[in-house]
């Protein structure tokens, strides 16, 4: 064995040359892979830490108000599991009126597991005593005072502490209620308690709480788990996902885009595959260099074999060989990597922390608002070195390595010794054309037939020039579609389309903002675009199977635990009823568009075209239909030129059971109407009636004098106001508030800080992905150049005998760069057949997995021009340095 | 009339302590059609001196003149074109390019003369003067060392050289190869009137050449006879 290391680091010493290029290419390759890994993984630590601060710091929850409780605390810890902490709510009470509030205890632990700290006073002492956050108190009418009074259920409260506020997405978990913490005495003979459990992070902790359940005999059914956190922490049963997956399998309704979604948490398979892609990338890149230098030694192998080297001990050469390379070379390369990615998450490491974005309909609240502004983007945390990415890097590419040695030893067992010794590799297939006869140059054919005597090196080195290129691209692609995604998202699902936003929060058709009233904002200075919305609810028969897919509302789907809004059921009979076998009546949000807004919905288009005056003259309307969870839009058999037709109230103004399209029919009317266009998403949405998520409703959307003309409907629900550049927002949305504050009811909200906060954050994204990218492309370029200076100083002895022959250093120059050219060429074709291929899988992930809005942002022109340009002159220039190197060396050295 | 003056030609390899005079005032001049052998033991110089000579290196000291130029002072440009106009190399391990078959490989040096068109009837009869005619469209792997070294004479003999320097050419080949490759290198200075300056170790076969020069610790030896007729 000590023979074999001494061999092999005497071979690396003296094939100077291989061992540099190897070195470079394992180091590049382990820097980026080992980078990003590390920014994934900072971002995930920080996004971990984010949801602590959102969800609490707890994996499970369950009721503890049974013996087994004392037990538990008595004995706190037990085979497979630690519990860190743990907390104990006691719910004592619960009312719904004046609101839905619930009289909470919370012992130290839970408060401290909650985030909620008090901010003044103390907790409750006495049983008239309550303490709550500020916003609750707001809710409840009284001041955010020490020593306000408020009567709850008959019994009056004196606020003895104000707390900060619940952690945010419980808040959205409890809805409606409120949470008033009263003292531990206070006893109504209804009380619940529940005990909050944290394990050790430092293994999963879904195991822990099967232990804990089985330990203390709980019904492991009746525990709730954190999802905020669990993702993070191993919260989930890995077995549970494989039957869902198998499930999903068999089902063809699912999938690959819903088994994608289901291992995607947290951004897992996403963060996988561009990392498996880097990994590959890498491969490709060690296997290249590697495979010509083992090839070109082959016959030193069998040399040693002839002398009684043993096959284990030549494979046990190439491995020790390959080690020493890539272990120095794989550990500089994750120092520099690593150091890089320190220094970009300093700068900008917010973006790598997956982010939810509040929705903003026209009944936000103000707090919103706030969480949406750039001071609260999420916070980056610091900078950790992902070491489980590194040792799996590694392992990968040891794995690839040792691969790639097993079977070029097996390819040399194929081979006799003389074989391996004359360099004869038994192909039996050879071009025995006589080529002179025909061509005045031979140094065409001798390039083409160095570049094709090994077809296996000759595939490897085209892949490892395109995959870097191919990458390149396809991240620009996706960037190029996230972008475009993210900006008609932002504008129609998170409502961020417009600076300032005025609106009707009401359920009520009467409360609308008078056209005199919208009419004065255009006085306004500072205001670039004023769009007033108008809207009606209405109603659309959908016959004769026209509607296709009837499991996608809870009303038609007649699933189990699928159940219907019961408030949308109270008020309007649901979103849609079912007539018929296949008839259906679907509620329909009208809206009245500007000619602005409606120019803005083009880029939302799926079929037909938007063009306000056609409209008008014709009086035909825009059918904004459903998506599904896999991104499809054909839910509904109504398209372009079909016609539709509505049902609204006769009376403008109408309510209650008119709503609910039972009425009798001189309280509606019908009109048909021709349909122009499909669209994905609307614009301004209302979302106070049947609701409007931006996919899950059907909308007409007109201009604003058809909704007069056809409907009579002449005051505004919504207004979307835009400021020009150098405007002050806040300025303006004061102005504006002024100018509607005799509106009744009537809210303005300025969305420009969040607009801000969103942009910027959106744009270092997309930077970040650009500037990974740029390189990736970088390193393929760096790894050109080193494979094609390796081409040439592989074959110097050939160029050193053609030297000697007589060929002129011009003459070689010439040659070597037609080879390297004709490498960029080959290079770049391949380049263009794998984009090809790899851009359909991007379009279909990005439709049907990741749902973007209509990514049809193609790769700029310059950009894949510029690469296959990039390509041969690359490999040419690089193949020219190389020559030049060569020829400063004396035709002897070789 | 002579093809070439070899004038107190130094070569020295290295510097201060691990300087190596390889070659010491070597001087000698051959004329045209001659068949000379250089025969030394190993390290003798005597590779070095037919090196200096094919003008793949340079002399530290001294004038090689072929058809009257001094090929020390052409410049590199002007040395490649001389070289492949005026001599042929043969070397001991043959040196062909594995992937051209076996005519390509004889016809490559003339392709590098750019309007000069090959002159396939030529190379037809060397391959048949050589005996590998048949194997024109083999590749070099595939042929035995003695067919390699034909080529790799006809390769040298393809632009119709004054001077070839073969360096070792039958040291890899068995006996009855080595004779016949002597023999046809014989008769290829005699046919086509070219000088041969060849590299031996074995004085079996320089005694087949019309002089010997016998190259001794960088020196042309004289006490040994020097140059022998």
């Amino acid at each position: 064995m000590k023979n074999i290391l001494r061999l092999a680091f005497a071979n690396l010493r003296y094939y100077k040359k291989q061992t540099a290029a190897l070195f470079v290419g394992i180091l590049l390759s382990a820097g980026l892979l080992t980078g990003v890994g590390s920014l994934f993984g900072s971002g995930k630590e920080a996004a971990k830490e984010n949801a602590r601060a959102e969800y609490g710091d707890w994996h499970y929850e369950t009721r503890c108000d049974y013996p087994w409780m004392e037990t538990f605390k008595k004995n706190p810890q037990g085979k497979g599991f630690k519990v860190v902490k743990y907390g104990v709510e006691t719910v004592c009470k619960a009312i719904s009126e004046p609101f839905a509030i619930q009289y909470v205890y919370g012992d130290s632990e839970y408060m401290d597991m909650m985030g909620r700290k008090l901010m003044d006073g103390s907790y409750p002492q006495k049983e008239n005593e309550i303490a709550a956050d500020a916003q609750t108190l707001r809710n409840l009418g009284i001041s955010e005072e020490l020593g306000s009074t408020v009567i709850l259920d008959g019994e009056t409260f004196t606020v003895c502490g104000i707390l900060t506020e619940m952690p945010q997405k419980i808040r959205e978990i409890l809805g409606d209620y409120m949470q008033v913490f009263v003292c531990e005495t206070l006893d109504y003979g209804m009380n619940g308690s529940f005990v909050y459990l944290k394990f050790d992070e430092s293994r999963e902790v879904y195991p822990q709480v099967k232990a804990f359940a089985e330990t203390y005999g709980v019904d492991a059914g009746t525990f709730s788990r954190n999802n905020g956190l669990s993702g993070f922490v191993g919260g989930e049963s890995s077995s549970a996902a494989l039957p869902k997956i198998a499930g999903a399998l068999m089902d063809p309704a699912y999938g690959i885009p819903w088994i994608w979604g289901v291992l995607n948490e947290n951004q897992a398979m996403t963060e996988g595959a561009v990392l498996l892609a880097l990994a590959l990338f890498s491969a490709f890149i060690i296997y290249s260099i590697f495979q010509v230098s083992v090839l070109k030694r082959m016959a030193q192998y069998s040399v040693m074999q002839t002398l009684g080297m043993p096959d284990g001990s030549a494979a046990a050469m190439l491995a020790a060989e390959l080690l020493m390379i890539f272990v120095p070379g794989y550990c500089a390369g994750a120092v520099l990597g690593n150091t890089a990615a320190f220094l970009l998450y300093r700068k900008a490491g917010q973006i790598f922390i997956t982010r939810n974005t509040a929705v903003h309909s026209g009944v936000d609240i103000k707090a919103n608002a706030a969480i949406l502004s750039v001071e609260n983007l999420p916070d980056a945390g610091r900078f950790c070195v992902n070491w489980e990415n590194i040792r799996t890097g590694a392992m990968f590419l040891i794995a690839v390595l040792l691969i790639v040695s097993f079977l070029l030893m097996k390819k040399m067992q194929k081979l006799t010794l003389r074989q391996m010794i004359a360099g004869d590799t038994g192909k039996k297939k050879r071009d025995r054309r006589i080529h002179s006869v025909k061509r005045e140059n031979l140094t065409g054919v001798l390039t083409r037939r160095f570049m094709f005597s090994r077809k296996g090196t000759f595939i490897g080195v085209l892949m490892s020039l395109s995959i870097g290129s191919v990458i390149f691209l396809g991240a620009v692609y996706v960037t190029g579609n996230t972008r475009m995604n993210n900006e008609l998202t932002f504008k129609a699902d998170d409502g961020l389309g417009s600076d300032i936003q005025a609106y009707e929060p009401t359920d009520s058709l009467k409360d609308t903002i008078p056209q005199e009233a919208a009419e004065k904002l255009e006085g306004i200075s500072g205001l670039e675009t004023v769009m007033p919305v108008r809207y009606l609810l209405g109603e659309v028969p959908l016959e004769n199977g026209s509607f296709r897919w009837p499991e996608f509302f809870a009303e038609t789907a007649g699933e189990e635990g699928f159940d219907p809004d019961p408030v949308l059921m109270e008020k309007y009979n649901g979103r849609i009823v079912q007539t018929g076998e296949d008839d259906y009546k679907i509620k329909v949000n009208i809206y009245g568009y500007s000619d602005a807004m409606l120019e803005s919905l083009s880029d939302y288009l799926l079929e037909g075209e938007i063009d306000p005056e056609q409209m008008r003259r014709e009086n035909t309307v825009i059918f904004k239909t459903l998506m599904d969870g896999q991104g499809n839009y054909d839910g509904i058999d109504i398209g372009t030129g079909d016609t539709v037709r509505v049902k609204t109230p006769a009376d403008t103004e109408a309510e209650g059971e008119v709503l609910k399209f039972l009425g009798s029919d001189e309280s509606y009317r019908e009109q048909e109407l021709k349909v122009a266009a499909a669209v994905s998403r609307p614009l301004a949405k209302v979302d106070s009636f049947i609701g409007d998520t931006g996919d899950d409703c059907v909308d007409l959307i007109m201009t604003n004098e058809q909704m007069k003309k056809n409907f009579g409907v002449s005051g505004y629900r919504t207004i979307s106001i835009n400021v020009r550049e150098e405007t002050d927002a806040k300025a303006a949305a004061d102005e504006v508030r002024r100018a509607l504050s005799k509106v009744q009811g009537c809210i303005v909200r300025d969305y420009s800080v969040q607009i801000e906060a969103q942009n910027l954050y959106l744009n270092q994204q997309i930077l970040f992905f650009m500037g990974i990218s740029a390189v990736l492309l970088a390193i393929s370029l760096l790894h050109i150049l080193n494979s094609m200076q390796y081409l040439v100083a592989e074959r110097s002895y050939e160029f050193s005998v053609l030297r000697a022959m007589g060929i002129t250093d011009a003459g070689l120059l010439k040659m070597l760069a037609k080879e390297g050219l004709r490498y960029g060429i080959y290079a770049s074709l391949a380049l263009l057949l794998l984009y090809a291929i790899v851009q359909k899988i991007l379009y279909y992930f990005m439709i049907h997995v990741y749902l973007y809005l209509h990514p049809q942002a193609a790769v700029p022109v310059g950009y894949v021009i510029g690469i296959i340009l990039l390509n041969p002159a690359l490999c040419a220039g690089a193949m020219m340095i190389s020559g030049k190197s060569l020829l400063r060396k004396g035709i002897l050295q070789k | 009339m002579e093809i070439l003056q070899v004038k107190h030609i130094h070569k020295i390899y290295g510097e201060k302590e691990n300087e190596v005079h390889a070659l010491r005032d070597v001087t000698f001049s051959v004329k045209i059609g001659e068949f000379i052998a250089i025969v030394g033991t190993s390290g003798s110089g005597k590779s070095t001196l037919l090196n200096l000579i094919g003008g793949l290196d340079t002399p530290t000291q001294g004038q090689i003149i072929i058809r009257g130029h001094n090929i020390a002072a052409l410049r590199r440009k002007e040395l490649t074109i001389f070289r492949r106009r005026n001599i042929g190399f043969v070397f001991q391990n043959y040196s062909l390019m594995p992937v051209l078959n076996i005519y390509d490989n004889v016809a490559l040096p003339v392709t590098f003369d750019k309007g000069k068109h090959v002159d396939h009837d030529y190379i037809c009869e060397l391959l048949k003067g050589l005996g590998i005619w048949d194997k024109r469209k083999r590749f070099p792997n595939e042929l035995s060392g003695g067919q390699q070294q034909r080529t790799a004479l006809a390769r040298a003999l393809a632009n119709k050289p004054a001077l070839i320097l073969a360096d070792e050419p039958t040291g890899n080949l068995d006996t009855s190869t080595t004779v016949e490759v002597m023999g046809l290198l014989k008769e290829s200075s005699r046919r086509y009137n070219q000088t041969i300056l060849m590299v031996t170790h074995n004085e079996a076969l320089a005694q087949a050449c019309d002089r010997i020069i016998r190259i001794e610790d960088g020196q042309i030896n004289c006490a040994k006879g020097g140059e022998t007729i």
